[in-house]
């Protein structure tokens, strides 16, 4: 491994880029911060089909001498038409799971990856861009059309905004989809099609249409703690968004001890109340992306989300499991704010963290409860409100929180500044691959 | 210039690059984004030399339409602006590449050319991300350009001379950040501005830019572009250690040591500090600059002139 320095990694999906990222780290490969001062491609997940096509775009544009490392999620993620293209420009390698002890395995059976300090091989001419997508060409031509994504770091899952500028303003988005993995396999779960950052939640949900549980707090404990993780670590890469890294750093350990199950080692009301964090969202988050009452509810918008914008829509206070909830002291939290703003979003998620580790704790204490089987689900997932319907004929209806927030993104957008572009983007947190895979929508959709 | 002098431009350009990359990457392992030096050991003192070596040996980017000329004008523009300005940088008695008597006014001229280089680099690559990322830049110069002149220039009106060597004599007794808090305050900001660091970075760093100007550059000329960076901030760091403390003044340690060792802490502190700060925006940047820093830079020369008449009273100033 002498020779491997660096890597650029081409996460796809929320929880296989960052798993892989972590396992790669593991084995003190680091980042690249450009795809020419690496050694190695990295694939992490499964692509849709037009990233797919701009991945095959940038493989085409990198000297053959940068190898390619695939680490697929399952074996449903295998897609040997995408694998054979990758390795017809470079040598392909595959594993599985993302996980570090596997790429440890892979990178331990011999045939280490090639040294390619002092190697200058050409590069070849770079390929067409990609297709125009519709509706692009209605965007006023003296605006300046820039594209946010397909991948980006403020985008949970691929998904690309075509944002057309007047200076620093911004006039008008288009949403292109498309980009997110659609892993629904023949026979694949009910699970396979929720959200793919929340395992447990989905699990729980799958488990509730399909048969009784004995005892649900084990269940309610892991759930809460895999929220206050994901709410920890979307507070984690807002804060890296707007450069505050040593912050963000701090929340990202608290998010990964919260999915362990291990104590924090930071209070978040008081990192929260810290005067420097109130100064730095007053500066950057406070009336940003903001979401009134009314057009969140018009929207039907759910989750931290739409409670940050005064929508009192929580599936744990009136759902399935509601009354299981009941016994832990409720979930209501009267202190966080509701201004709508990305300022209020952020707050939110991290007194919501906060209040999921004390439901989490008081679950593992709680008495057993049984839960019969359900026709109809509602959930509290981490992104909001999670309706599962069984359908007559053994399907499902799923009803996710993330479509609300993709809808209503590019109006948000429209009149905010660049500069807050990625902002609003990532204080929405909205899973398009969640949305997709529950009801794909069409190409090209436009902000009303 | 002697060709010494010009030895001493190119040691003290690169010297202060080398500290200001030692010093983002202490930081950047605190941040948890690279091994620790202290896992490095002696390797760390060579880590930003291998990263450099490192980018040299990568083959250069290939682009569909730049402005070839515009494009690769860009880092030796930049580079050759900032390695000018490090001419009137004094390390001791006698040591320093050239003496102007316009020393002062000539390192703010000479900075001038370095957004040249900057505007070449993001407008010849022809692409939309980088115009944006230009015109960002082209505006925070424009605005750090004013108030970074009015910072220093107090320290011209107590020394009663433009020259580097001159401002450093001055400040025998006392040094000049002591007399004037509020010009060094200024320059703070200013320097921040000037040498594009956290939190003024948003030409460079705005993730919505998608790195920002320079970022289609490979091999030597990457290699340039972050060199030339580093040094602009080794650079402001000097002539701020030159005008507010002192230069090489102190006691029983040499003069040179006196000199890095000022440095080192005025850039430890500029490289530390504002991680607790967000990414400003531009029209924030802008506001900081246009609204805040020039009235109370305008309203501190005239405290500046004022406090000159004490301070020569007491002998604090010659």
């Amino acid at each position: 491994m002498g020779g491997l320095r660096s890597f650029l990694l081409a996460g796809v999906g929320p929880a296989r880029g960052p798993l892989a990222a972590s396992g790669l780290r593991g084995l003190t490969w680091r980042l690249a911060e450009d795809p020419l001062e690496a050694d190695l491609l990295v694939l992490a997940g499964l692509p849709g089909p037009r990233l797919a096509a701009a991945l095959l775009e940038l493989r085409g544009q990198l000297p053959p001498h940068i190898e390619t490392l695939w680490v697929t999620g399952s074996d449903s993620d295998a897609d040997p038409t995408l694998g054979a293209a990758l390795a017809a420009h470079a040598p392909l390698r595959t594993t599985r799971a993302g996980r570090a002890a596997d790429i440890a395995t892979l990178a331990a059976a011999g045939q280490p990856f090639a040294d390619p300090i002092g190697t200058s091989d050409p590069i070849p001419a770079p390929l067409p861009r990609l297709v125009e997508l519709d509706g692009v060409g209605d965007l006023a031509s003296e605006d300046l059309v820039l594209s946010l994504g397909p991948l980006h770091p403020a985008l949970a899952t691929p998904i690309r905004l075509i944002l057309a500028l007047d200076g620093e303003q911004i006039r008008d988005v288009v949403r292109d989809p498309g980009y997110a993995a659609h892993s629904i396999a023949p026979g694949a779960g009910l699970a396979a099609r929720l959200d793919p950052d929340a395992p447990v939640a989905a699990g729980v949900t799958e488990a509730l249409l399909r048969g009784s549980i004995s005892d649900i707090y084990p269940l309610i404990a892991a759930c809460e703690r895999e929220r206050a993780a994901l709410l920890l670590h979307a507070c984690a890469r807002h804060l890296w968004l707007i450069g505050m890294v040593p912050a963000a750093r701090e929340l990202q350990i608290a998010a990964d001890a919260a999915r362990d199950g291990q104590p924090l080692h930071i209070d978040l009301r008081a990192f929260l109340h810290a005067r420097w964090l109130r100064s730095a969202m007053r500066l950057r988050m406070r009336g940003v992306g903001v979401i009134g009452r009314g057009a969140a509810e018009r929207a039907m918008l759910r989750g931290p989300a739409g409670r940050a914008s005064g929508v009192g829509d929580d599936a744990r206070a009136d759902g399935t499991l509601a009354a299981v909830y009941d016994r832990l002291g409720g979930v209501a939290l009267t202190d966080a704010p509701v201004a709508g703003d990305d300022a209020a979003r952020f707050a939110r998620r991290l007194l919501e963290a906060d209040r999921a580790l004390a439901l989490a704790a008081a679950a593992t204490r709680a008495e057993p409860v049984s839960v019969a089987q359900q026709d109809r689900v509602e959930l509290e997932a981490p992104r909001g409100r999670l309706i599962v319907t069984r359908g007559q004929d053994k399907s499902f209806r799923v009803d996710p929180p993330s479509s609300a927030l993709l809808d209503l993104l590019p109006a948000s957008l429209i009149g905010a500044r660049y500069a807050d572009a990625v902002v609003i983007v990532d204080g929405f947190d909205a899973s398009a691959e969640e949305a997709e895979q529950a009801a794909p929508q069409p190409s090209g959709e436009r902000a009303a | 210039m002697t060709i010494t002098g010009a030895l001493q431009v190119v040691v003290l350009a690169f010297g202060g690059a080398a500290l200001a990359a030692m010093l983002s990457s202490w930081f950047a392992a605190w941040r948890g984004l690279r091994p620790p030096p202290y896992r490095m050991g002696l390797a760390a003192l060579g880590a930003p030399f291998a990263r450099g070596a490192r980018l040299l040996t990568r083959p250069p980017r290939s682009l569909a339409k730049p402005d070839r000329l515009l494009w690769r004008s860009g880092p030796i523009l930049a580079a050759s602006s900032v390695l000018l300005a490090y001419a009137v940088i004094p390390l001791g008695p006698g040591i320093v590449p050239i003496d102007l008597g316009l020393g002062l006014f000539y390192f703010i001229v000479i900075l001038g050319p370095l957004m040249v280089g900057f505007m070449n680099a993001g407008w010849g690559v022809n692409g939309k991300f980088d115009v944006v990322a230009t015109v960002r830049a082209a505006a925070h110069i424009v605005a750090y350009e004013v108030t970074f002149g009015f910072a220093v220039l107090g320290a011209p009106m107590m020394a009663q001379t433009l020259s580097t060597v001159g401002i450093v004599e001055a400040q025998q007794r006392v040094w000049f950040a002591v007399l004037q808090p509020g010009s060094f305050a200024i320059y703070v900001v200013s320097a921040l501005f000037i040498a594009y660091r956290h939190p003024f970075d948003l030409p460079f760093g705005g993730p919505e830019i998608a790195g920002g100007v320079g970022r289609e550059y490979g091999g030597v000329e990457r290699a340039i572009f972050v060199v030339v960076r580093h040094a602009l901030l080794g650079a402001t760091v000097a002539i701020g250690v030159v005008v507010f403390f002192g230069g090489w003044l102190g006691p029983v340690l040499p003069a040179p040591l006196w000199f890095i060792l000022k440095a080192a802490l005025l850039m430890g502190a500029f490289t530390a500090l504002p991680l607790v700060l967000p990414r400003l925006r531009l029209d924030q940047m802008l506001t900081v600059a246009w609204k805040g820093l020039l009235p109370f830079s305008l309203a501190n020369i005239v405290v500046v002139g004022l406090t000159t008449f004490p301070a020569a009273a007491f002998g604090w100033i010659p």
